[in-house]
């Protein structure tokens, strides 16, 4: 496909079930779903971190800590790049500042590298709360060169 | 994710296979922990052979470079590759914990027979 050419708006979407299994799974069909659809191979791991540091984050602090009991995967591929969407149902609002990488103890909370990955891969990162989390990753590709 | 351990030495050689992240953090934790109970000073982890890795194990990196810190120990890794480097190096872990080409290099000098080990406190 030429750099001049268009693409239409490829949309995906999949509920997760919220269990360290379900994430796994909804991040690798993320990334089957990457490939079929023609994203090139040079953007799948950044895309890829990013959707795991973000499903990780709605299942540990939206799930386990907030009591949410849904979260959903979307992406939509455009000329411009992907933009990619995690939510969940959790109780409160991640602040940003708060965000970390899921511990199982304190003596591990000291990471918390989450999503400073996600803002150095992604170009933005939008997180929003009224009444669920909704994290939206934007990932587009250098200047003339289309993701697909 | 596949684990591999070796004493060469007098240090411990952990080398891991395939993804390191979230889903695989228990079996990475449960090894660490059992090779500190048994009181080894140096651990070298080899990357070399790692696909993926997200911030649960970086996390686990750090957390294992301050118990051997605190035991007077030594930890490192080895010849992360391609974009697990990138992580790495994205999250400034080359600045706490020493990255080096080889496990020999890694090792260097440290020689400790495994009776004299420190016991495990």
């Amino acid at each position: 496909m030429s750099a001049g050419a268009s693409i239409p708006s490829l949309r995906w979407m999949q509920s997760v079930p919220p269990t360290e299994t379900g994430i796994g799974q909804a991040r690798r069909h993320a990334v089957e779903a990457f490939r079929c659809l023609g994203v090139r191979e040079t953007h799948l791991f950044p895309l890829e971190l990013s959707i795991q540091e973000a499903l990780v984050n709605a299942l540990v602090h939206g799930v386990e800590e907030q009591g949410g009991s849904q979260i959903r995967l979307s992406f939509e591929i455009t000329n411009h790049g992907v933009e990619v969407i995690v939510e969940d149902d959790g109780l409160s609002a991640v602040e940003a500042e708060e965000v970390s990488h899921p511990v199982a103890d304190e003596a591990e909370a000291q990471g918390g590298h989450g999503l400073s990955l996600i803002r150095a891969l992604m170009s933005r990162v939008n997180i929003r709360s009224s009444g669920h989390v909704r994290m939206e990753l934007d990932f587009q590709p250098v200047a003339g060169q289309v993701p697909v | 994710m596949q684990i591999e351990r070796s004493i060469v030495r007098g240090a411990v050689v952990v080398r891991i296979e395939g993804r390191f992240e979230f889903g695989t953090r228990n079996e990475y934790k449960r090894l660490i922990g059992q090779i500190v109970q048994e009181g080894y000073r140096c651990l070298v982890l080899d990357l070399e052979g790692v696909t993926f890795l997200d911030s649960s194990a970086l996390g686990l990196l750090l957390l294992t470079d301050q118990n051997f810190k605190l035991k007077k120990g030594t930890f490192s890794l080895v010849k992360p590759t391609g974009y697990v480097r990138q992580v790495i190096e994205l999250a400034n872990l080359p600045r706490v914990i020493p990255v080096h080409d080889s496990v020999d290099e890694a090792i260097g000098n440290f020689s400790e027979d495994v009776a004299v080990r420190l016991p495990a406190s």
